[in-house]
């Protein structure tokens, strides 16, 4: 396997004077670029700063310039793990940042964000670029930790997801190919580098495979999202895309007078991923660019998450909006999968035939905690195309975890023949997010305590969660559907009335662990 | 706490919308719910939408919990 810093070695040989990375100002118009040369030898100085920092995080603010894209790479060819935080911090993501970086204690010292990330975490050694270092990459082992990134979803707590080169390097591989992307493909992302679209899929993916891509700050495009369709336009940009709402905002704020004599003829790949794709958005998108030779067969839905590093289906390109109908809605079809993937019954991991909507799972070697990924999305297959549709209902989002009711109720119910015959287990709203609790049945109510004590452990031992409480009650308590399916939702309303042990809960007692 | 304002309500709902998680607070800041910057693009949009106005995009940016949006919607109107 060529690992990602091999290849930026071998790249800046071969070609040094190529343009690797450009940065664009707010405008959208270039204002520097690093050749495939100048990008080795600033990665190459701060992979000497890190050399002390093998296997241990070093966390980047992660910005569209030169310094912060060298420091990157630099974390690559050092054998450090790169964690690429925002720029801009308010002072509560400070401390997510830190939770997720537990272990991190340096900073490259790539500009005035770094000494703002630095001086708020406190304690943290700046790690500054030495000039006269000649680029020498450590060898890495495939299963070493790569990046740090923190999932993108929209959980309270945040995890950091650890990618390796392994997973960094399938991946990559997996979009290259479904977005066509090789050594003449022109990327322009605004796409932010602390998340896994921007640093992955965009500019590590540009790294790989040798293509150009030039990059304009997050900000600059939300403010003015007609600067990254000119910059697009004037670069001959081929793969050019972001989430749903940049389409979306592209179709709001940018007037037709504002594209005269632009040629998006060579875009291929107009990519939209990292949530629910919605059809009218793109095609809104498409018929203001049609005038100006957008194509709209270029449109890529996809899906991905960074458990699986980032992507997991999409393409193959030139396939444009594909929809079906599902429950009376439009949805979009996010392309062939790249790994495994297949739907399986959300109760019990059971596969499911195609067609049929379940939950989304994703084998491979992109997948971070692999072997396999319960995404806790729900999808469906359609002749080897993937729809998602929506997350699953019940499932508990806990410490930035996905927990699946059914799981840890099967995981109850065995623990002692006392404890049954139903259970519900759901969340409720904490101090600290989503809190789980569980409602279970209990054929002998006299050693109430003993059966608490049993399934706690067993519960804390199998899923690693602490439950906030377990209430027991009588057979026949837990609410069920008239076949016979536990209803969750209904049991946590009872819950929280207090209609199940007869008084308020907050009043009771929280459960022993 | 008074319970929200009609347009306070709204905001909540686009919060809850994009967040997955209730908003039932008009102090409920948005970051600290697990908001992040390309989220509350997709929030400002679905507010946009809502009240049939125009907002900075980055509005977000600077004005963060449901009160703060509300009355910057209130005072536009």
């Amino acid at each position: 396997m060529e690992t990602l810093p091999a290849k930026l070695v071998r790249r800046a040989r071969e070609a040094p004077a190529r343009p690797a990375v450009t940065f664009l100002d707010a405008a959208g118009n270039d204002a520097e670029t690093l050749t495939a040369a100048a990008l080795l030898a600033g990665a190459g100085r701060f992979a000497a700063a890190f050399a002390a920092e093998r296997g241990r995080p070093v966390l980047v603010a992660a910005e569209p310039t030169a310094a912060s894209v060298e420091a990157l790479c630099g974390c690559l060819l050092a054998g450090a793990i790169a964690v690429p935080v925002p720029a801009a911090l308010r002072p509560r993501a400070f401390e997510r940042i830190a939770a997720v970086a537990a272990g991190g204690e340096a900073v490259a010292d790539t500009g005035a964000a770094a000494r703002r990330l630095a001086g708020a975490l406190g304690g943290l050694r700046l790690l500054a670029p030495v000039t006269d270092a000649t680029p020498a990459p450590i060898p890495v082992a495939p299963a070493t930790p790569a990046l740090l990134q923190h999932t993108s979803g929209s959980t309270s707590a945040p995890k950091g997801v650890v990618v390796t080169h392994r997973n960094l390097e399938a991946n990559l591989a997996m979009l290259a190919e479904g977005f066509g992307a090789n050594e003449h493909s022109r990327i322009v992302s605004w796409l932010p580098l602390h998340h896994d679209m921007g640093l992955v899929a965009q500019l590590l993916l540009a790294l790989d495979c040798g293509a150009e891509v030039a990059l304009m700050a997050p900000l600059a495009f939300v403010r003015r999202p007609e600067a990254w369709l000119r910059a697009v336009a004037r670069e001959r940009a081929t793969i050019a895309g972001g989430p749903d709402f940049a389409y979306d905002l592209c179709t709001r704020r940018v007037r037709p007078e504002m594209l005269e004599g632009l040629d998006f003829s060579a875009w291929r790949v107009a990519f939209c991923g990292a949530e629910p794709v919605r059809p009218a958005h793109l095609r809104r998108f498409a018929a203001l660019l049609a005038p100006h030779g957008f194509d709209a067969s270029a449109l890529l839905p996809c899906y991905g998450l960074a458990e699986a590093t980032v992507y997991v289906s999409g393409g193959p390109p030139g396939g444009g909006l594909k929809t079906r109908l599902s429950a009376g809605r439009e949805v979009a079809g996010c392309g062939r999968p790249a790994g495994k993937v297949a739907i399986v019954d959300p109760a019990n991991g059971a596969p499911l035939p195609e067609g049929a909507e379940g939950e989304i799972r994703v084998e491979g070697e992109h997948v971070t905690a692999g072997p396999a990924l319960r995404t806790g999305d729900l999808g469906f297959l359609a002749n080897g195309e993937l729809f998602v549709t929506g997350r699953i209902k019940d499932l508990i989002i806990h410490r930035g975890e996905n927990l699946h009711p059914a799981d840890i109720e099967a995981t109850i119910l065995a623990a002692d023949p006392a404890l049954g015959p139903a259970g519900a287990v759901f969340a409720v709203d904490g101090e600290d997010g989503e809190e789980v609790v569980a409602v279970v049945e209990a054929r002998r109510a006299a050693a109430g305590d003993a059966l608490r004590r049993i399934a706690l452990r067993a519960v804390a031992e199998t899923h690693g969660v602490r439950l906030r409480r377990l209430l027991l009650v009588p057979p026949g308590r837990v609410p069920r559907t008239t076949s016979g399916k536990v209803r969750r939702a209904a049991c946590r309303e009872l819950y929280r009335a207090g209609a199940l042990d007869g008084g308020a809960p907050a009043a009771a007692a929280a459960a022993e662990g | 706490m008074s319970p929200l304002t009609p347009a306070e309500a709204i905001v909540a709902r686009a919060f809850e919308e994009v967040l997955a998680v209730p908003v039932r607070d008009r102090d409920a800041d948005f970051f600290e719910l697990g908001g992040d910057s390309f989220l509350a693009v997709t929030a400002g949009l679905i507010i946009e939408d809502s009240f049939g106005i125009e907002l900075p995009v980055d509005l977000l940016e600077d004005v963060t919990t449901v009160g703060e949006v509300a009355a910057w919607v209130e005072a536009r109107r």
